[in-house]
């Protein structure tokens, strides 16, 4: 799940699992190293690198980046005194640390684990920003193309293979109905085309307001806006309903382009209130239908 | 703000009006008589049509006066445009550090290189920084207003220049390159080997044999660089932090993961002693302080009466009282909506403190991508008459 701050990424990715796990799917729900992860507030407690249960089929954890490293470390370094070396040495970390491509390999060979790992049904990846996705992304074909050869070239190839196959992943956006959030989300879904992996899923257009206004209403609401002696009741609930009408012209134009580019897989979704839980909560039986 | 300083940098997450604010800040600034170019991220067409321009480019384009004339100001000082191009920015400051042209080469060829300017996740925020520099040093300019790249997580941006200092830290140059200094390609296997076999073999083993190489020709190409570009770096940083010179302005909007945001975003600029202090909250829902009438309603008898009057004979009774039942819905939602607002903003207030500033730009009825719109936005942010009622250019440090 892919889509810039404040969209509704995790609130979407919470929704899904929770779908998921009705249907008695078990499900791991991955942030991927987040300063601040996201996913307490919405199941309380804290959250680290090893998965923890967050309520009945559903765990969660946080994919940082020096665990990952440990863990990719462990995997071609079968001696644990060798691991700690490398791990320990200063140089080693603060290569990696700036090295293009490695961050993201070792974060994206993480999520490749856990991906062998059968005990899931399902794993929903809240992805951090949109840009940073599309690195995470072209990484290992960035890898195949620097390494002829050796244990980075391996992981890249094992990693391309999987998470290209249409069968085991595939990308889901978050997006909002104002005119950046649409670019935005259509440069990143074209971008990560050209990457060519993994498939794109579809779009959720959060926040999409519910009622439009009728010709005659946008007519009549026109024409009290030019009345200068309007009650100035009158001309506050115009000026809101302006406001209001612009919007929805903005999200209707907004779940147009989405479509042109993601066609049937677009669903828009209401504005939904209350805390983090209820939304995700309310937002996992609209999604019900949608996982059957 | 606009009168005195000679950086104005915007931040916050995408989606909350960074770019379009940024535009404002620098309209009101070249009315008042500066030389401003505005920076941008933004790739959407519809804000370099809506300076009077086809588009935007690396280079930076010339804000015609009479696009301000049209709209009934003037335009007493200069106002530019461009939007930033990571890569040709990158390859530019190459070219500026480089001692001579087979050095520069022999850097832009580098695959690594190439990866680096394009993947290092810090490299757009970095080259953001450096091209703020950079405007700001040329002497063309007053004010520069950069509009930073929307981010998840602030840290990278004004870390940025660090990070890269870090990165080209002599010491682990060193440990690649040791014991020569001016090492061919060639050698650099066989440098590598020397001083800690154990170590690369090691890593060899974890990473790859190629990996190593492939640094160690970067670090190779890029060694005659580092005192030009680490001097830059500092540069670049010392900037950031100068009081007198710059001003971060955090923009948001009321909701609360964009409040959320944008308190983390303060509290980083104070541990790392950047100025800060100003918030502009976009998107603000007006009404808040409407009274409901004794029937609870916002609307009053004459009110309706009024509006029947407007509309009865254009249309069949029961499409006007559908008409007017919805108006009075939708404002019964806006001014909820509204007092949502309002609590935020007086939350924000809360946390600022009495020695930041926080201002609101209301949610407009029409388009903010056009140069009439960015003017209201100005209005709203700096009061109509230019500097007295203003509300932000009273800030002095």
């Amino acid at each position: 799940m892919t889509g810039k701050g404040g969209t509704g990424k995790t609130a979407l990715s919470v929704g899904l699992a929770r779908a998921f796990a009705r249907r008695g799917k078990r499900v791991l729900l991955l942030e991927v190293d987040a300063p601040r992860p996201n996913l307490p507030s919405y199941f309380g407690g804290k959250v680290g690198y090893d998965p923890i249960v967050f309520a009945p089929r559903i765990e969660g954890a946080n994919i940082d980046f020096f665990s990952a490293l440990r863990s990719y470390v462990e995997s071609v370094v079968p001696a644990k005194r060798v691991v700690g070396l490398v791990l320990r040495n200063r140089v080693v970390k603060i290569f990696l640390g700036a090295t293009p491509g490695a961050r993201e390999l070792v974060l994206l060979s993480r999520i490749w684990e856990h991906s062998l790992d059968p005990q899931w049904d399902h794993i929903i990846v809240d992805l951090p920003a949109s840009g940073h996705a599309v690195a995470l992304f072209r990484c290992p074909y960035l890898a195949r193309r620097t390494f002829e050869r050796g244990p980075l070239r391996r992981r890249a190839d094992q990693i391309i293979e999987r998470f290209s196959d249409p069968t085991v992943a595939s990308l889901l956006f978050a997006a909002l109905p104002g005119e950046m959030p649409i670019n935005e989300t259509l440069e990143t879904c074209a971008a990560v085309r050209e990457v060519g992996l993994p498939e794109i899923g579809g779009v959720f257009l959060n926040r999409f307001p519910d009622e439009e206004f009728s010709t005659l209403d946008e007519q009549f609401l026109d024409q009290l806006a030019r009345r200068e002696d309007a009650p100035q009741m009158v001309a506050h609930a115009v000026e809101a309903a302006r406001v209001i009408r612009r919007e929805q012209h903005v999200a209707v134009d907004g779940l147009a382009r989405l479509r042109e580019s993601f066609g049937d897989a677009t669903a828009p979704l209401p504005v939904l209130p209350g805390t983090h839980a209820q939304v995700s909560d309310a937002l996992s039986l609209l999604l019900a239908g949608m996982v059957a | 703000m606009i009168e005195d300083r000679k950086l104005v940098i915007c931040v916050g997450s995408g989606g909350v009006g960074k770019t379009t604010t940024a535009a404002a800040i620098g309209i009101q600034a070249a009315m008042a008589g500066r030389r401003v170019v505005v920076v941008t991220i933004d790739p959407a067409k519809r804000l370099a049509n809506s300076l009077g321009l086809d588009a935007l480019g690396n280079e930076e384009k010339e804000i015609p006066k009479e696009k301000f004339t049209e709209f009934g100001v003037e335009c007493k000082g200069s106002l530019h445009a461009m939007m930033l191009d990571t890569q040709t920015t990158f390859d530019e400051l190459i070219a500026r550090v480089s001692p001579d042209e087979a050095t520069k080469d022999r850097v832009l060829g580098n695959n690594i290189y190439r990866h680096i300017s394009d993947t290092l996740s810090a490299s757009h925020d970095y080259m953001a920084s450096e091209k703020l520099y950079d405007l700001h040093e040329c002497g063309r300019y007053d004010l520069v207003v950069l509009d930073t790249p929307p981010m998840k997580n602030a840290i990278d941006f004004l870390e940025a220049s660090g990070r890269l200092s870090r990165f080209l830290d002599d010491r682990i140059v060193g440990w690649f390159l040791k014991p020569h200094d001016d090492g061919e390609k060639k050698r650099g296997r066989s440098l590598l080997q020397a001083p800690g076999a154990i170590v690369y073999k090691l890593l060899g083993n974890v990473f790859g044999t190629d990996f190593l190489d492939e640094i160690a020709d970067f670090f190779l190409a890029m060694k005659d660089l580092l005192a030009g570009f680490r001097s830059r770096a500092d540069a670049v940083s010392q900037l950031l932090r100068d009081r007198q010179k710059t001003r971060f302005v955090v923009v948001c909007t009321p909701r609360s993961t964009s409040m959320e945001e944008a308190r983390y975003f303060h509290r980083q600029l104070v541990e790392r002693r950047m100025p800060g202090g100003i918030f502009i909250v976009n998107q603000v829902g007006r009404y808040g302080q409407t009274q409901r009438g004794e029937d609870m309603r916002y609307l009053s008898e004459p009110d309706r009466l009024w509006l029947h009057a407007q509309l009865d004979d254009q249309a069949e009774p029961p499409q006007v009282v559908a008409f007017v039942e919805k108006l009075e819905s939708h404002f019964d939602r806006s001014v909820a909506m509204a007092c949502d607002d309002r609590r935020a903003i007086e939350g924000l207030n809360g946390f600022a403190g009495r020695q930041c500033f926080v201002a609101e730009v209301p949610r407009l009825p029409d388009d903010v991508y056009d140069f009439d719109g960015l003017l209201k936005i100005d209005e709203k942010l700096f009061g109509k008459n230019k500097s007295n009622t203003s509300n932000l250019a009273v800030l002095r440090p």
